[in-house]
């Protein structure tokens, strides 16, 4: 049977373009990484963009310089880092609801800002689920599209992810305060004492908290690695009894360069865990590219968690933005009547002059795209 | 000094409780009666996930329906009761996993590296390794990998001055003095002794790994057209 919910296939796969869900939980124990998408809150907003349920399979661009073809009429989008998204030769916003027409390609350049985006897809990306995800781990090749990153030529199947009640429209956006929170790279990323802080003195403590670090070239899904100065163990105490590892922990080996393990991450290390980074600062951590600049500051226990919930809310429920309309017409066919909506995405609060891709909506029935040179 | 059980915050969303600060039969064994305990109790159903450690356990829970406050004194009372108790550190159930192993030759190319070490002939250091009932004190490190006590000391042998970029899966190998078995192929540094046909790590098998932390195993050498013959049934 043809598959209905057609193809995408790589024609460019950029630095590192992998297949992610929210991650494999629950295999830790038996040595298994979580992997999932690293900005869950790009993933996330990306998913509910196209209908998606949270869980879905999407497909996760490092670094941009990213091409795709799709076969089918699609319904995506795109978050995370700040791109120019083009679909075919016009220029088309990031966090919005597109439909891609039938074999046109979607192409993502590399970011002016953050590192990762998120190409999410109605019904998801369909790969097999292994150990309950659709992750891809690539350091044990478990996962994704064959336990590995993609490649030129690779075709993948769209699935067909239960819908959620609500189908966005093309043109419905994530409202501004869920779009990349990674704008504001100068606020220290909070973080709770880790569980070996007191493996640290107070001028080491205060040598992670005043300093500036850099994110280094090494830094990859496993981890972010900083440069600066360095924080040494009281003794050089840095080897721990062999510990559990999570998400946004501040691991500091031997040589006293800090590491913030990410999705990645082993299911348990070694080393000193000076602290913790706040789950609602993740996604600012995570976006910022290599040579960033990163600094720390304590928070309590009872505000991370606070934010935490909140953070959650935020992305998962926080009403996304319905679609400004250009005009609205009632259209008698057969003696039904359609309301015809035409919406342009990145028309909104501008004039007449509309160049790009428009969509109209047919009533709740169907969807259908035209595209429209530029009058002027 | 330290008091145990020790619960703190991990991160926002995972606690971590430590029974000890070493590696231990008796610490161990309390971790794994602390995760029964959590998953028979009513916060069962709350937890997202376990990690197991040689002295600790985390809990990674839904900060959107718990807090650590909440969740603190319930696990308190628990890890107290379990490390007030006695906690059985040999497998109750009697039953010790035997790993089949091809000691020697092509599957262990530095098992004479490792007898010369320790002044016993190769068979000597087969003996020693397979006579020995080992510990699963956790999985970690890659999918399936196993930390492994109980080896005699008298077959500790330095790792290799330059990893192997390459080791096969199912290779059995030693490091000081720990033992154990590489699931996957990944790069590695053990000196590697011999190697088992039996598949460690099966993603699409309940549970996925072969060897379960907290059990008993044992290595039981085979010769080497056994190996390829459980190698094609499996």
């Amino acid at each position: 049977m043809p598959n209905e919910n057609g193809h995408i296939e790589v024609i460019s796969p950029g630095s590192l373009l992998t297949v992610q869900d929210t991650g494999r939980r629950g295999s830790q124990r038996f040595g298994v990484s979580v992997s999932g998408a690293l900005d869950l809150q790009a993933a996330t907003i990306a998913n509910r963009l196209v209908g998606n349920p949270p869980d879905s399979a999407m497909l996760e661009a490092t670094f941009g310089n990213a091409t795709l073809t799709f076969d089918k009429e699609t319904k995506v989008a795109v978050t995370g880092a700040t791109s120019d998204l083009y679909i075919d030769d016009f220029s088309m916003p990031l966090w919005e609801t597109l439909i891609i027409p039938a074999d046109a390609t979607l192409s993502i350049s590399a970011p002016s800002a953050g590192l990762y985006s998120y190409v999410a897809v109605a019904g998801g990306i369909d790969v097999p689920k292994v150990l309950g995800s659709r992750s891809t781990h690539i350091g044990s090749s478990l996962g994704g599209f064959e336990g590995r990153a993609l490649s030129q030529g690779d075709v993948l199947l769209i699935g067909t992810a239960s819908a959620t009640p609500i189908r966005p429209r093309a043109g419905t956006r994530a409202p501004q305060d869920l779009l990349r929170a990674c704008d504001d790279n100068d606020r220290p990323v909070r973080v709770i004492p880790g569980p070996q802080h007191d493996a640290f003195d107070d001028e080491a403590k205060s040598t992670f908290f005043s300093s500036s670090f850099t994110i280094s070239n090494v830094t990859n899904r496993q981890g972010a690695r900083l440069e600066g100065p360095t924080v040494p163990a009281i003794d050089s105490k840095h080897d721990i009894v062999s510990d559990p590892a999570y998400m946004g922990a501040v691991q500091v080996p031997s040589d006293g360069n800090p590491i913030v393990l990410l999705a990645d991450r082993q299911p348990t290390g070694g080393y000193a865990k000076i602290a913790s980074v706040i789950s609602a600062d993740l996604p600012t951590v995570v976006q910022r590219p290599p040579g960033s600049e990163i600094s720390f500051e304590l928070t309590d226990l009872n505000m991370a968690q606070q934010e935490a919930k909140e953070f959650v809310d935020r992305i998962h429920h926080k009403p996304l933005v319905e679609p400004a309309k250009i005009f609205s017409v009632n259209l008698e066919i057969n003696g039904e009547t359609y309301n015809v909506e035409l919406v342009h995405p990145s028309s909104v609060g501008s004039e007449s002059d509309v160049e790009g891709i428009v969509y109209a909506s047919f009533g709740q029935a169907s969807e259908s795209v035209a595209t429209v040179e530029s009058t002027s | 000094m330290t008091q145990y059980p020790r619960i703190i915050p991990a991160n926002d969303s995972a606690v971590l409780i430590e029974f000890g600060n070493s590696i231990d039969y008796e610490i161990n064994a309390k971790v794994y009666a602390l995760q029964s305990a959590i998953e028979s109790s009513d916060l069962g159903s709350t937890v997202i996930e376990f990690i197991p450690s040689y002295r600790s356990l985390l809990v990674e829970y839904d900060v959107t329906q718990h807090t650590f406050a909440e969740l603190h004194d319930q696990i308190n009372e628990l890890a107290n009761n379990v490390a007030s108790e006695h906690v059985a550190t040999v497998d109750t159930d009697g039953d010790i996993q035997q790993i089949p192993v091809a000691y020697g030759g092509e599957y262990g190319p530095d098992l004479e590296t490792v007898a010369d070490h320790a002044g016993l002939s190769t068979d000597e250091v087969i003996a020693i390794h397979s006579g020995t009932d080992y510990h699963v004190f956790m999985l970690g490190f890659a999918p399936g990998f196993p930390y492994l006590g109980g080896m005699d000391e008298r077959i500790a042998c330095p790792r290799l001055a330059t990893p192997r970029t390459l080791v096969p899966a199912g290779s059995v190998g030693i490091a000081e003095a720990q033992t154990g078995v590489y699931p996957n192929p990944s790069p590695g540094g053990w000196q590697l002794i011999g190697r088992t046909p039996m598949k460690l790590f099966d993603a699409d098998a309940d549970p996925p790994t072969a060897m379960l932390p907290g059990n008993k195993v044992n290595f039981v050498p085979i010769p080497y057209d056994e190996y390829e013959t459980i190698a094609k049934s499996g």
